[in-house]
């Protein structure tokens, strides 16, 4: 069990070094991959790190769907518990643990909403009135709706400068790739090509967290 | 024609203006497209971000919350409630208020509805030193087991300070992925009331709240439940017995 658990993560970290990788990207995604090889073998001490790690991920995703704090809280809890509780479950060549760990918040988060609708419809002396497969597929488009924007918000953060930078001036300011080179006086090659290539890794990121589990 | 440089691309899904010849390119061509139409939905993605996607960190409690969960659960960690880190520590009642509020908040509203009456809003604590001197025994049973236990087991309700407590004594409960939570259950089982979660390895002490009819609700039930979310009995009751009073 833990030769192979050994063997499949030397394959993990080996596929994953992108030759565009920025230097500070690597050093995050070895720091990733550590944690995940150390949650995939159960050490405790993972655990920690894994939530301090993507806790933040699940708690903003779970606040943005309950819209309250107090059941942002519980999801996030019951997330990291059942993570931990299913760690057998999840492999790492089947994809990231941020990846797993959504999942995981989907499904607390459909839970949540299930029996909210159960108390809506217990509360409602209308009960035919309530399409219960409506109010599910509903919250289903607003899960990944939602799952999509912070993962990115995520990925944005984490994108480091003048990546960060740019990436703001361009989306949330509406400025041309010669206007960003000029307001952070660099050259326009570079502004160019990190441009693209942030792209790039925005859209990684949402599709490694898309993947069904 | 040779493809349309993928810097110039991701250009043109921002929404940049671009040479006539390379927008003619890529209308004739579908890898230029397609890549085009793909960086397109995550620029637009990105451009709905607002403040509130920001990824911020939970409270602190949550992690206290989940670290007690696991040492609970751990067979390592088992028996070591008085470990003064443990943010469950039964001496610690700060801490065991939050635990024990945090823990049954998510589907409290769930809760009330159906055969429920309710689970409790507040864990008190009651000190263990507090309760060797000034609690009376109020009522007892010895719990059957129903299922998977040898260990006999027993709880009691005693009175400490005016406030009800029910103290459960089972250490024989097997290892499992969930947990065991306490009720009380009315004599014909139809309305119960969740008293609190049982450390599997100690038994516990539950507050129950003030003004409960014990001859309505006599019935001791500890089920075994899972991480489901579902707040309602699961149905699986390990033991069971009934309070003489």
């Amino acid at each position: 069990m833990i030769l192979m658990h050994t063997k499949s993560n030397e394959t993990f970290r080996s596929d994953s070094g992108a030759s565009w990788a920025s230097r500070s990207k690597s050093v995050k995604e070895e720091a990733d991959r550590e944690l995940t090889e150390a949650f995939a073998l159960g050490h405790e001490s993972a655990m920690r790190g894994v939530y301090e790690r993507w806790s933040s991920l699940v708690y903003t995703i779970a606040l943005r769907s309950t819209r309250n704090a107090e059941d942002a809280a519980d999801v996030t809890q019951l997330v990291f518990i059942a993570a931990w509780k299913g760690r057998a479950g999840f492999d790492p060549n089947s994809g990231a643990l941020p990846a797993w760990l959504l999942g995981i918040c989907r499904r607390k988060i459909a839970d949540f909403y299930a029996a909210k609708a159960r108390v809506e419809i217990a509360a409602s002396e209308t009960v035919e009135s309530v399409d219960a497969e409506t109010v599910h597929q509903v919250a289903t488009d607003s899960i990944e709706t939602i799952v999509d924007r912070v993962v990115l918000a995520d990925e944005l953060a984490r994108l480091g400068d003048p990546q960060q930078k740019i990436m703001e001036l361009a989306f949330f300011n509406d400025l041309t790739h010669i206007q960003i080179a000029s307001v952070l006086d660099l050259p326009l090659g570079t502004v160019k090509s990190h441009i693209r290539r942030s792209l790039d890794r925005l859209k990684t990121r949402l599709e490694a967290n898309s993947v069904t589990h | 024609m040779s493809h349309i440089d993928p810097n110039t691309l991701a250009l043109i899904a921002l929404g940049e203006s671009a040479l006539p010849a390379d927008l003619d390119h890529i209308r004739g061509c579908v890898m230029c497209q397609s890549e085009v139409d793909e960086l397109t939905a995550i620029a637009a993605s990105a451009r709905s971000i607002d403040a509130e996607d920001r990824p911020i960190a939970p409270p602190a409690f949550v992690w206290e919350n989940i670290e007690s969960a696991l040492n609970a659960d751990s067979p390592a960690h088992a028996g070591s409630a008085t470990n003064s880190t443990n943010p469950a520590n039964p001496t610690d009642p700060a801490a065991t208020v939050t635990v024990r509020r945090k823990s049954r908040s998510m589907f409290a509203l769930a809760a009330s509805v159906g055969v429920l009456i309710g689970g409790l809003g507040t864990y008190f604590v009651v000190s263990t030193d507090d309760s060797s001197a000034r609690a009376t025994v109020v009522a007892q049973a010895s719990l059957d087991p129903i299922r998977d236990v040898k260990e006999p087991a027993s709880a009691s309700v005693q009175q400490i300070d005016g406030r009800e407590v029910l103290n459960v004594q089972a250490s024989g409960l097997p290892a499992t992925d969930g947990f065991y939570e306490v009720w009380l259950l009315a004599p014909d089982s139809t309305s119960m009331i969740s008293v609190g979660m049982l450390d599997a390895s100690e038994g516990g002490q539950f507050p129950l709240p003030a003004g409960i009819d014990l001859e309505a609700f006599p019935i001791v039930d500890i089920s075994l439940e899972h991480f489901d979310g579902d707040s309602t009995h699961s149905a699986d009751s390990i033991l069971r017995g009934t309070l003489i009073i």
